[in-house]
């Protein structure tokens, strides 16, 4: 073996080792994207009414807030209509 | 209230519980998941490439995610506050071609080659020295690049806590390296694609919100009133602009060399282009990084112009507080009441924190596999080399403490970051375009090349620090001196390549491009090919060099 196919051998590597992180990932974004959202919604309602004059007399903690509970839905939805998530599952049935 | 206060500008931080709570539960959830991942990660290539086994989504939201470090959040706002709209010449010359180029010409090499590492590529393609000449080059600027990252997250708990600089530093390296040792480092490519998520969740209603208060795009023109800022091409005939350089200055400097070496070479975002499924999935990973990239142009350079209106001598003197660098956390705290605010800094805690792990990482597995592997301990079993990268690991977070105060000596960490860009990344991204491109280019002529560009750049460094050369503005002196060390690297190359032996074509199947099989990745779908891919976010990119002329 010359030495240069020694170097490639020990930088080949399976191609696949099987590890499926799509789907976690985007539950993961999810997760916290609705955490946060959920966060900002209640401290918009319930917190002191001096956090609206930050910004233009506006409650962005409310607003944003509801905005990214909307995002964090979509993004959960998208996960599991995923069609990696229907082969795993059928992959386990059989 | 924090000490800002103090300082007599006019912006106050309204921070409060809700903001902690905010970035605690951020903090839980990134340590929780590094940890679920870590007893899954037996082998190096898991822990390095997550397998090989993403979707083009999610390499490319953390392709994205990777290079949203501290350069493009602060560094692009500080740059916009410090030369205008000029700025978003990173994005609409420099980074969005390169991105393409990447995709539809470096990737296929980088995938079927599969190596973990430029100076993997650097071995096969030229000889033993070339590769370990850039791997020391590679991990001292990693380290370098970890210092910005650690310097940016302090500067965020400055504003948040009030503290002074190094005990920031400080308390920023305590929590990295706790980040990094429970394990967050297992989870960068999810945390990566997280925090694109978290960072345009908090830009987008800064932008808007500042925007509606200043009166729009024609009201921000008239509060900052500087006429000069608002053009990204319309000066560039002349040195007569705020970054002194003309557009030729730009295209080669910054468009070709500094932006095609940045994205070629950089194989810290690389890497995660590599970790897709397949090939067409890898190919289409910058790709699908570069439509929002176009977005940022606009996310991460106005709040660096909307600074202006509220800090009007922001970068004029007044120390460290009232640096350029401050832009995009003055802006956030002027606008942003608590809660959002939490939420702001949680994404810009976030970016920083992975952009020095990400930083780390690239060091580590550069010490481990081309450094200690190559030279000191080439046959121990797999675990050992894992353990190496934690010890590597740690190390660098502590060298990195000492590098964040380099930053002090520059305006903003734009100019320092394009200077590092130039002295290390420009003559590699030379021997790299030489080697890919002409087989007739040796082994000794890539060293001598990358050894004598590199040198260039040092040396027209020395002279505009001793004033033997001088430009209107530091970030003219970037794009030039990237473009020299280029040219020097180039044709050095060329003439020892010419003088010395090449290799047989035989050895260089799947290093060069003439000799190289193309696998063209099977795509059916039509809106998931690289070519349409490409030609649609380079034509955006055209529209906005025109809407912004």
């Amino acid at each position: 073996m010359s030495e240069q196919e020694a170097y490639d051998e020990r930088e080949r590597v399976p191609e696949h080792s099987g590890t499926s992180h799509a789907l976690a990932i985007g539950f993961y974004v999810a997760a916290i994207v609705l955490i946060f959202g959920t966060i900002l919604v209640l401290y918009g309602l319930l917190g002191p009414a001096e956090q609206s004059q930050k910004v233009l007399d506006f409650n962005i903690n409310l607003w944003w807030g509801l905005f990214m509970i909307a995002f964090g839905c979509v993004v959960l939805g998208m996960s599991l209509a995923s069609p990696r998530r229907r082969a795993a599952r059928q992959n386990r049935g059989q | 209230m924090s000490g800002l206060t103090l300082l007599q500008l006019k912006v106050s931080v309204d921070e409060t519980w809700v903001d902690y709570l905010i970035i605690v539960i951020y903090f839980i959830f990134v340590l929780g998941i590094g940890a679920m991942l870590r007893t899954r990660m037996r082998t190096s290539e898991d822990y390095f490439l997550s397998g090989r086994s993403l979707p083009s989504w999610v390499t490319g939201l953390a392709f994205l995610g990777a290079n949203l470090g501290a350069l493009e959040i602060l560094g692009m706002g500080a740059g916009a506050a410090q030369y205008g709209l000029m700025q978003a010449h990173f994005y609409w010359i420099g980074a969005i071609p390169a991105m393409v180029f990447v995709a539809l010409f470096m990737i296929p090499f980088y995938y079927g080659s599969r190596v973990h590492s430029v100076p993997g590529y650097l071995k096969l393609r030229y000889n033993e020295a070339t590769r370990g000449f850039n791997a020391i080059l590679f991990a001292i600027f990693m380290i370098l690049l970890s210092g910005i990252n650690m310097y940016a997250m302090a500067i965020v708990f400055q504003l948040l806590l009030g503290w002074s600089l190094t005990a920031s530093i400080i308390l920023s390296a305590v929590i990295t390296m706790g980040y990094i040792v429970l394990g967050g480092l297992s989870s960068s490519i999810y945390n990566e694609v997280l925090q694109f998520f978290l960072i345009t969740l908090g830009l987008v209603p800064l932008v808007i919100f500042a925007l509606i208060d200043v009166g729009g795009w024609a009201g921000l023109q008239e509060a900052v009133n500087r006429e000069e800022f608002f053009h990204v091409w319309a000066d560039t005939g002349s040195t007569e602009n705020p970054m002194a350089v003309r557009w030729f200055g730009i295209v080669l400097g910054l468009g070709f060399v500094l932006s095609f070496g940045y994205w070629c070479t950089d194989f810290l975002v690389v890497q995660r282009a590599l970790a897709a499924e397949d090939m067409a999935a890898s190919q289409r990973t910058p790709l699908i990084a570069a439509f929002p990239k176009l977005l940022y142009g606009v996310l991460a350079i106005f709040p660096g112009l909307i600074v202006l209106t509220i800090v009007p001598n922001l970068g004029q003197g007044g120390g460290e507080a009232n640096s350029y660098n401050m832009a995009i956390p003055y802006v956030m705290a002027n606008y942003f009441p608590t809660g959002m605010l939490g939420v702001g800094l949680t994404a810009l805690l976030a970016a920083f924190m992975s952009g020095m792990a990400g930083n780390v990482t690239a060091f580590n597995t550069v010490w481990t596999y081309d450094i200690y592997r190559s030279y000191i301990r080439p046959d121990a079993p797999d675990h050992h080399y894992v353990t190496m990268g934690r010890i590597a690991t740690v190390v660098g977070v502590l060298l990195s403490v000492g590098t964040a105060y380099i930053v002090l000596g520059f305006a903003s960490i734009m100019d320092y970051v394009q200077l590092l860009h130039g002295l290390f990344l420009a003559p590699l991204f030379g021997t790299f375009l030489l080697g890919m491109f002409w087989r007739r280019t040796t082994p000794w002529g890539g060293f001598a090349g990358l050894v004598s560009g590199t040198g260039a750049g040092l040396v027209l460094y020395g002279m505009e620090l001793w004033g033997v050369i001088t430009y209107g503005a530091p970030m003219a002196g970037n794009f030039w001196r990237a473009w020299w060390a280029w040219v020097v690297c180039f044709l050095i190359t060329i003439a020892v390549s010419l003088m010395t032996r090449p290799k047989e074509d035989r050895e260089l199947e799947g290093l060069v491009y003439g000799l190289t099989e193309k696998k063209e990745g099977e795509e059916h779908a039509w809106y998931k090919r690289p070519w349409i891919l490409a030609a649609a976010v380079l034509l955006i990119t055209l529209a906005l060099n025109i809407i912004f002329f």
